[in-house]
């Protein structure tokens, strides 16, 4: 029998729950992101939108304390141009009629009029006035919560007093900061915990309830991928690739091309694996530890490859020269910065020399109407949030028309 | 063994009121038949049900687990110098997108926010340069950088908290932001910028400007006044401004609304087609007026604020002394408390910049 999967997790994929946070799984969710069934009642539908769109903001408010912020009025801005404000009064528009002579305005302005400007995606702008709000927009916070934490435990000031407050809004102008470690342990990859096993006591209540039949997480995970046919594990990641000078991109993660059979995309993951150990054997053998020929379990001759790959090696260490020194001019590389601690640090929370964490570039934006200095862990609220034509500024994984069916929800259950 | 259910109890989303872009649970596979004869052929259909809402979740789970495996493996690390955000990439074969305007879309289903660029650190520093350093005005940087005001601002207050935390030897995180920036799109000093600035202490009337700017330093906030509908009646022979409109929303014109409205008046004489000299000169008349109403503006203030009690300069702290009442201010012992009533706050509303 296999062991129960987690509830939580499966309550999360069903419901295609996105959280404010910067995990995988709600990368996964955000891809798939549930859409209002036009299909039912005007009621059931803004009753859905409301439920979907509230599971991501605001998640720890009360329906009466997102209430107590919600506005019916909309913040936006009319971009105006310098030349056309200095070319015109304005009167083109009321020539005529009222309406432009002939009934239309000529040039570039109408164009811009014609695009709308998504005023329903500032429905939840209230709450980004907050002050954990702006520390996770801020990228102070790796999530939501974990910025409530910080404002409640001390470790951020407005205006340079410390505020205890996670619900005290930001005034245009403030400026708000978090303690630098903080930062730096939210936004880096944690500590490596040796002999820590996930979720151990749970797996240890299973074991004894199992016995000899049951199986680690580890070897569920090999089971399951056999059982759906999937591909291995890819064994190569961005970091190896550019020590090697390759281009990033260029590996293909994906999980195939389109129409790909399940065989296929294993054949894949197999080819990867062979590669990898190509390499393996290409290192030992600088290193004079092995020199016998092999044939891999899967056929393949890696001596022959070894030559191949040898071959190439040349020219992607060159490669590998030419991008670094192109690197440079950009200043890009923060891995040589001074300032970063070079050395393993073991009384840091975060890994130490400090890392990126994983899935952190497909989160990694700051809004318009936050300035932030990330030198000193600093930030300034500029203004509320606006939409502007085609654009809205609040960060929202919805569209226009879940907002639309929230909005009126929230109008209607008003004082 | 027992009929299969004809319908699986968790696949099915009909009575859900929202569905996803993709089907959230695929059928899940037919159970190996094995499986019931351990069982000795005892499963009930109850047990065959539950067998199959489990092999559902299962599915659900290993599904994430590929994806993660697979195609999650494009946002592990970051592509250096790009930004990586889902909306780049095609949700079916997980290939990346070459079209322009698929970069800088975090959320593939709202394709309404897309990220705005950040300011590159050498820019900051030279937002910074141009204010604290040359002495510029905050809206004559603004207009030379094309960066809007209140950005402008916010980078000098800043960069003033970082170059004190340098001078305190405090460390900076300044891998953090180059970084973080190598991640996010970024607009950086136009060269044409750095290049005048050397030659600027030759001739600092004529400051050099930004090609592209790094945001629309005209935008016009939209008046609540200016939201309803208005029917005004005019002959068709009035021609109707935009200092009209504004007259009857009660607003001033947009042309003295905007953030720069003296841009306005220099785009106005560069079109009739005015000596270069000239255009300097009034444009040297303008920001003098701007400094001088500014300087009024805070006299004025200031003289209010002096009126309105004594006040006590005492190294850190101004006390201003006015005359009260006992009894109508401070907390009393014995007095219930307020706080409770409508209008009292306990989170404070606003902090004060010592």
């Amino acid at each position: 029998m296999p062991p129960p999967t987690n509830k939580n997790l499966v309550y999360l994929l069903k419901n295609g729950i996105v959280r404010q946070n910067w995990q995988p799984l709600s990368l996964y969710n955000l891809t798939r992101v549930p859409r209002v069934n036009r299909s039912r009642t005007i009621y059931q539908q803004k009753f859905t939108a409301k439920k979907l769109t509230r599971k991501y903001h605001g998640e720890k408010l009360t329906t009466q304390q997102w209430k107590n912020l919600f506005k019916h009025s909309l913040a936006s801005v009319v971009p105006m141009t310098t030349g056309q404000l200095a070319e015109s009064d304005g009167s083109q528009y009321g020539a005529g009629r009222g309406s432009g002579a002939n009934g239309r305005v000529p040039g570039k302005e109408r164009e811009r009029e014609l695009q709308e400007t998504p005023y329903m995606l500032q429905t939840y702008a209230p709450l980004e006035r907050r002050l954990d709000m702006a520390v996770f927009r801020a990228m102070f916070a790796s999530s939501a919560i974990q910025a409530r934490q910080f404002v409640v435990h001390g470790f951020v000031e407005v205006n340079g007093q410390k505020m205890k407050y996670p619900q005290y809004l930001l005034n245009p102008g403030d400026m708000f900061s978090v303690s630098l470690p903080k930062i730096l342990f939210a936004t880096g990859q944690p500590k490596a915990q040796h002999g820590r096993v996930r979720n151990s006591h749970r797996e240890k209540k299973l074991q004894e309830k199992l016995g000899d039949a049951y199986i680690s997480p580890k070897q569920r995970r090999e089971q399951n991928r056999i059982r759906f046919n999937l591909p291995p594990k890819d064994p190569y990641h961005t970091y190896s690739a550019l020590a090697k000078g390759e281009n990033p991109q260029s590996i293909n993660y994906g999980a195939g091309k389109k129409g790909d059979s399940p065989e296929r995309i294993r054949q894949r993951g197999l080819e990867a694996m062979n590669k990898k150990k190509v390499e393996e054997k290409h290192i030992k053998k600088i290193k004079g530890e092995d020199t016998s020929a092999a044939v891999s379990e899967e056929g393949v001759d890696v001596e022959k490859e070894v030559a191949e790959f040898e071959a190439s090696d040349d020219a992607a260490a060159e490669a590998g020269e030419r991008k670094v020194a192109k690197k440079k001019t950009g200043g890009k590389e923060w891995w040589n910065d001074e300032n970063l601690p070079k050395d393993y640090d073991p009384d840091v929370p975060y890994r130490t020399p400090w890392k990126p964490r994983n899935f952190l570039s497909a989160f990694a934006f700051i809004p318009k109407y936050l300035e932030v200095n990330h030198n000193t862990g600093h930030a300034i609220y500029l203004r509320h949030p606006v939409a502007r034509p085609g654009q809205s500024e609040v960060p929202t994984p919805f569209d226009h028309e879940t907002h639309r069916l929230a909005y009126n929800w929230w109008l209607r259950s008003g004082r | 063994m027992p009929p299969l259910p004809r319908r699986l109890p968790v696949a099915l989303p009909s009575r859900r009121a929202f569905t996803t872009s993709r089907p959230l649970l695929k059928k899940p596979p037919a159970p190996a038949e094995d499986n019931s004869s351990e069982e000795g052929g005892r499963l009930t259909q109850q047990g065959v049900r539950a067998e199959l809402h489990k092999e559902a979740q299962r599915r659900l789970v290993a599904d994430y687990e590929k994806w993660v495996e697979t195609a999650g493996q494009n946002f592990k690390y970051p592509l250096f110098n790009e930004p990586n955000y889902a909306g780049s990439y095609d949700p079916i074969t997980w290939e990346r997108k070459q079209l322009m305007g698929a970069q800088d879309v975090p959320f593939p289903a709202n394709r309404h926010f897309r990220v705005h660029p950040v300011l590159s650190d050498e820019f900051r520093e030279a937002i910074w340069e141009s204010v604290v350093e040359k002495g510029r005005s905050v809206r004559q940087t603004s207009m030379m950088f094309g960066v809007s005001l209140e950005r402008v601002a916010a980078v000098v207050r800043l960069k003033a908290v970082e170059k004190k935390w340098v001078e305190k030897e405090k460390p900076l995180a300044t891998f953090l932001t180059k970084c973080l920036a190598s991640m996010m799109p970024v607009t950086h000093l136009p060269s044409h910028i750095t290049d005048n600035a050397s030659k600027d202490s030759k001739d600092s009337n004529k400051p050099a400007r930004a090609s592209r700017n790094h945001e629309n330093i005209q935008e016009l906030l939209v008046h609540p006044f200016s939201t309803a509908q208005a029917f005004i009646p005019a002959s068709e022979s009035h021609r109707f401004t935009r200092e009209d409109a504004g007259k009857h929303f009660g607003l001033p014109a947009t042309d003295d609304a905007v953030p720069h409205p003296s841009l306005i008046q220099l785009a106005r004489d560069q079109n009739a087609k005015m000596d270069q000299r000239e255009l300097v000169a009034r444009q040297a008349e303008r920001d003098r007026l701007e400094v001088e109403k500014k300087e009024e503006g805070e006299r004025k203030k200031k003289e209010i604020a002096e009126k309105s009690g004594t006040v006590v300069e005492n190294g850190r702290w101004q006390w201003r002394l006015q005359e009260a009442e006992t009894g109508k201010v401070g907390i009393r012992y014995g007095v219930p408390h307020q706080d409770r009533k409508r209008g009292q706050y306990k989170v404070p509303r606003k902090v004060v910049v010592p």
